[in-house]
């Protein structure tokens, strides 16, 4: 176990386009709310050193953009993501509705060795608007979280700095456990196999 | 294996082809490469089994040479050396700055002293290569209306050499009053060899282009009904009020907003918003293979903002997007490729910088995507972005020249860059670039010199096609 190295975590944050993705890192990071933002193109991120069980961690956070263009970043992009941060906004239920192919399209790029335990958190965003335009219930959103596993839930409010500083100590301590678990890795691109030369067990692949 | 000797295959033929148009005789050395028996073990380059030879050893060898003589040159533009001089001299402008750097590195007649630097004790290229003139890049006043109009005949037509135009602009961008005409030409609105007459017919014929192409989405209640109209339409809203909203074109909020059933109808909006929406939704229809992809309207806007034209800004943008449009592309094969070649230009010229990237597993280079996705819009000023395109528009010493920009802000900037917005010196990183660009035209004629001998001619610094 790595427990004295310097330990660096990579969190991606997933989610449609408009949802508050950077509006939500940048709140966490710079504790900063601009209704300005400009929308995020290809991928950016920031950097935070936190505290979590004592130990100094440097989290990179990753903010995406929100079309589904740029998900062909692809499998490097994703690969060594120690948590996946999927947001939504309460008052869009598409955006809730896509969450399940924004989880799914995580799984197939990252290939986690355990999908089944990989760290997500979801966070329903924009609490702040008035009550009578939310679309999407507390309710439903457990529901979909239990259903895949128990995800960690947080509705947040990145205007009004609600649950924010929470929901990222949660996922900064999801994604440390995740780092620091032996059995945990990603699995090896397969052209990277290692062929022994005596072992005549497996043909070597004719490419 | 080194990763070295894994990659300098890829090295010689893709950075080498990316930039061929560097050296004028490349098309003859790639013949040339073919033809020696030395090239026969490089040929199946994509297969996988590399397995390192007497003859690719001597390719090693020469661009591990090439890679010491890049290293030293990095070091010699350190922003210490440029800041040491600028105090001692503190009445030279930043170009003189450069060019007696230059001088006075090339004059060193030691190079012992930076060997310890580096891993290969080799100099033969950079000693060979030290009684070449300095490299010399230069930065000049923006082209203003008189000289513009004095490259043109009475009947409108340009009578220098396009060179000279792109020249001028590369040299130092245009003024803001002639800036909406000469875009029109380097976004291909005008076509050069036209007349005044011929220009204004041109336009006519765009804008009819233009209003029949919006007549299709705007007046069709079929295609207004259609999903994925419905989608693209709410997700260029979504961009377009998040685009440029400081800059006071776009700034105000005075009409409501048009669609009730909008999720942004309560907000207000104004008129330049609402044209920038339509600009794009045509767009979406011009091009429908690609559509509307984010970052398109950082594209536009500044187009808009100059041409402060519907049909203009159009066309202007279907130009800018022609050159630009592989960026955007599903696969993301424009990206890659372009990310890809931006690699192999670190490893070639600044083996460190490299090294440090390989340490730190960035060698994706994901933080230079935006930069090279729209063309440093986020990195620099609003004004400045205006100028650094009309230069990279000119093609003046490359059609790639956004990537020696990205190697001049690496170069400086180095290990800090994913938090640059808007803080970088624009007229500096020029400068460097366009001198990372000389550097980089010399090495490869000093690689292929050397491996050609005499039957090279001797290369020229002078612009090529």
């Amino acid at each position: 176990m790595a427990s004295r190295k310097k330990v660096l975590l990579k969190v991606i944050i997933l989610g449609d386009s408009g949802v508050g993705k950077t509006s939500l890192m940048n709140q966490y990071v710079n504790k900063k709310f601009s209704n300005q933002y400009k929308a995020t193109i290809g991928a950016d991120f920031l950097t935070k050193e936190v505290m979590v069980d004592d130990r100094l961690v440097t989290m990179q956070i990753w903010d995406t953009a929100g079309q589904e263009r740029f998900q062909s970043l692809g499998v490097a992009f994703y690969r060594g993501a120690d948590c996946c941060v999927l947001v939504y906004d309460v008052n869009n239920s598409k955006s809730f509705e896509t969450l399940d192919s924004w989880r799914d399209e995580f799984l197939i790029q990252a290939s986690p060795r355990d999908p089944e335990n990989f760290p997500f958190v979801v966070l329903g965003n924009k609490i702040d608007m008035e009550e009578s335009k939310r679309v999407v219930s507390q309710k439903r959103a457990m529901t979909w979280c239990q259903s895949k596993g128990n995800i960690p839930y947080f509705e947040t409010s990145a205007k009004e700095a609600i649950n924010v500083e929470n929901a990222f100590q949660t996922i900064a301590k999801n994604a440390l456990q995740q780092e620091a678990d032996p059995d945990f890795s990603y699995n090896e691109f397969p052209e990277a196999i290692k062929i022994d030369n005596d072992n005549s067990k497996y043909d070597a692949c004719a490419c | 294996m080194e990763p070295i000797e894994e990659t300098v295959r890829e090295i010689k033929w893709n950075v080498l082809e990316q930039f061929s148009k560097v050296a004028r005789y490349t098309r003859n050395t790639a013949t040339n490469l073919l033809d020696n028996p030395l090239a026969r073990p490089l040929l199946p380059h994509l297969s996988p089994g590399f397995v390192p030879s007497e003859s690719t050893r001597s390719v090693v060898d020469e661009y591990d040479v090439g890679r010491v003589y890049l290293a030293k040159w990095a070091a010699s533009v350190a922003e210490q050396a440029e800041e040491a001089a600028m105090s001692e001299y503190p009445n030279q402008s930043r170009e003189e700055l450069y060019v007696n750097n230059f001088k006075k590195r090339w004059s060193d007649t030691d190079p012992r002293s930076w060997e310890e630097e580096t891993e290969v004790g080799a100099f033969e290229i950079l000693s060979n290569e030290a009684t070449l003139p300095p490299l010399h890049a230069t930065r000049s006043n923006p082209l203003n209306a008189e000289r513009w109009f004095s490259f043109f005949d009475t009947e409108g037509r340009l009578k220098v050499e396009l060179s000279e135009v792109q020249e001028a602009v590369f040299r130092g961008g245009v003024e803001d009053d002639i800036r909406v005409e000469v875009w029109k030409y380097f976004l291909g609105i005008y076509s050069w060899d036209s007349n005044q007459v011929e220009r204004e017919s041109m336009l006519e014929a765009k804008a009819q282009q233009y209003w029949a192409l919006k007549r299709e989405w705007w007046d069709s209640a079929e295609v207004q009904a259609d999903e994925t109209f419905r989608e693209q339409k709410t997700r260029i809203e979504k961009d377009v009020i998040r685009t440029d909203r400081s800059i006071s074109f776009f700034a105000v909020e005075d009409i409501p907003h048009p669609d009730p059933l909008s999720s942004a109808s309560s907000t207000l909006t104004n008129k330049n918003l609402e044209l920038m929406k339509d600009i794009l939704m045509t767009y979406n229809f011009y091009n429908k293979d690609l559509g509307y992809v984010q970052g398109m309207s950082d594209l536009l806007a500044p187009l808009f903002v100059v041409m402060r034209n519907e049909v203009t800004a159009f066309w202007a943008f279907v130009g800018f997007m022609n050159r630009m449009k592989s960026n955007f592309y599903r696969d993301q094969t424009g990206m890659r490729r372009q990310l890809l070649t931006l690699n192999h230009l670190i490893q070639f010229m600044d083996p460190q910088l490299y090294k440090h990237l390989q340490k730190t597993d960035s060698l994706n280079l994901f933080f230079c995507f935006r930069w090279i996705l729209v063309w440093f819009k986020r990195e620099f000023k609003w004004d400045e972005v205006l100028f650094l395109w009309e230069v990279l528009w000119s093609d003046y010493l490359s059609s790639q020249f956004h990537l020696f920009v990205a190697l001049a802000i690496l170069d400086k900037h180095r290990m800090y860059v994913n938090d640059l917005s808007t803080t970088i010196p624009l007229d500096e990183t020029l400068l460097r670039a366009e001198t990372l660009f000389h550097q980089f035209q010399r090495m490869v004629a000093a690689v292929d010199r050397k491996r050609f001998g005499a039957t090279t001619e001797s290369f020229s610094e002078n612009r090529v096609a």
